[in-house]
């Protein structure tokens, strides 16, 4: 799945190991998400949200595919 | 050391249990195949296996009624339920049936055999029939 988490964790200037230990989840989960390989549930997706300072829309919204 | 709560690799540690599981138990029914084969069924069945293997099929079947949903989309409103003693009557019944056979059928048990019986057909119909009572009524609740 497509996300903008990659994007977002730059611009804060975060490293994948500081994302993934300010969310609670390992840095391999964080790289899995990038690239579109691990599917994390909601609450996961929220807790990235909020260490980035992003919300749900910016980091994981894709228009549907007709 | 930090405990990890990551979330993809207790999924993981599920999928492996799993896998570890299904390992499981294809060992229980080689075990029970060849006892079969070498001695009989039923000296297989009095293998403390053969308890391990039914217990655990019967709590799987158990959980996975939870997790069923229904297969046929039911048009007419849900009918009111039956009240909770009915259900209870209904199990007492089935057990009396089965007492009064164990006495007069090709069993000829004694009295307190039958009893036992009865009283553990009674037991068991009750536990199923309750359940799926609270099943019905939480589908009800839910439906309104």
């Amino acid at each position: 799945m497509r996300n903008n988490v990659k994007m977002a964790r730059i611009q804060s200037d975060l490293t994948q190991q500081q994302l993934a230990d300010k969310v609670g989840v390992t840095r391999q989960t964080i790289s899995l998400i990038e690239k579109g390989k691990y599917n994390p549930t909601l609450k996961l997706c929220l807790e990235i949200c909020y260490a980035v300072n992003q919300s749900l829309d910016q980091l994981f919204w894709n228009d549907q595919e007709e | 050391m930090k405990i990890i709560k990551d979330e993809r690799l207790q999924l993981q540690n599920l999928k492996n249990i799993r896998i570890a599981f299904i390992v499981q138990t294809i060992g229980i029914l080689a075990i029970l195949l060849y006892e079969t084969l070498t001695a009989g069924f039923t000296q297989a069945r009095e293998n403390p296996v053969w308890l391990v293997f039914m217990l655990s099929a019967i709590v799987l079947g158990w959980l996975n009624l939870r997790i069923s949903v229904d297969t046929y989309e039911d048009t007419n409103p849900p009918k009111k339920q039956a009240p909770y003693y009915r259900v209870v009557i209904l199990s007492l019944g089935i057990g009396i049936v089965t007492m009064l056979l164990a006495i007069l059928g090709p069993d000829k048990s004694n009295f307190n055999e039958a009893l036992l019986v009865g009283a553990i057909v009674f037991a068991c119909f009750l536990a199923t029939f309750s359940f799926v009572h609270f099943l019905r009524k939480k589908q009800v609740e839910d439906s309104e």
